[in-house]
């Protein structure tokens, strides 16, 4: 059986990494969100998506959570009138990636508390730690 | 000695208390997750008396949890929101439970510390 409080800073540990991952995807995202492809007619960069899942971490032997799958989000491209476009098609349109900034941004914004969620609960495991050792001390 | 059973109950409370972070914590990590349900221990009163709970008879028994020891049994708690995705976890409420813990580890290990006090004094040491 493993000590509960070394499982929970492992588990905010996990966590920590989790949400790292989230951020990562967000980033990729925004840095791609206006490339498009190269030859006309062509597809342009699919915004990604990621899920997590609960899973054993075999490192530590405790429950935590790690990335599910990195998908794609399958929605339609915006589709942007500029002839002069090397992407352009017949019509002057070109496909632009289906990222929306907005979403992004929310997005960003909800993996940032995620995070801080998990340093508070590491934290708070290590004040427990301590207020145990502290009991040895006259 | 073995007529005080302070040492044994507070041993109790922060092994117990323990675990409630630890399940904490997994609630927090799995925030985001669809499909999780929040997790919290059965209270410390109701699960003292309880038999039903499994435990290890054979140290070759894998544990089906962290701190899965007699008596600190596991459940899923009634949260504030349920998410689109499944997953019911309300980092506010994880926030107070968090602070909940906290405050009775202090109480815990403050009465412990005094506690020990007292024996040193008889002693005279």
């Amino acid at each position: 059986m493993t000590d509960p409080l070394k499982a929970s800073l492992a588990i905010s540990g996990l966590g920590l990494e989790a949400q790292s991952q989230r951020m990562r995807i967000v980033s990729q995202n925004i840095a791609n969100s206006n490339t498009t492809g190269n030859t006309p007619g062509d597809d342009p960069y699919q915004r990604k998506t990621i899920t997590f899942v609960e899973a054993l971490d075999r490192a530590s032997g405790v429950m935590g959570v790690k990335v599910a799958r990195v998908g794609v989000d399958p929605s339609p491209y915006t589709l942007l009138h500029d002839p002069n476009h090397i992407a352009a098609d017949e019509s002057g349109m070109v496909k632009m990636p289906n990222v929306d900034m907005l979403l992004e941004m929310t997005d960003m914004r909800e993996t940032v508390r995620s995070y801080e969620a998990n340093l508070k609960t590491a934290k708070q495991a290590r004040e427990l730690i301590s207020m145990t050792l502290d009991m040895m001390r006259s | 000695m073995s007529e005080i059973y302070l040492s044994k109950i507070a041993g109790d409370q922060a092994q117990w208390l323990s675990v409630r972070q630890s399940l904490i914590a997994g609630n927090v990590a799995n925030a985001n997750t669809p499909g999780y349900k929040s997790q919290d221990v059965k209270p410390m009163d109701e699960s003292e008396n309880s038999f039903l709970n499994l435990v290890q008879t054979n140290g070759k028994h894998l544990a089906a949890g962290i701190g899965n020891v007699a008596g600190v049994g596991t459940e899923n708690s009634s949260t504030w929101e349920v998410f689109h995705s499944g997953g019911n976890v309300s980092l506010p409420q994880e926030m107070m439970k968090s602070g909940e813990v906290a405050g009775a580890y202090q109480l815990n290990t403050s009465v412990m510390k005094s506690f020990h006090r007292m024996v040193l004094a008889t002693f005279g040491s």
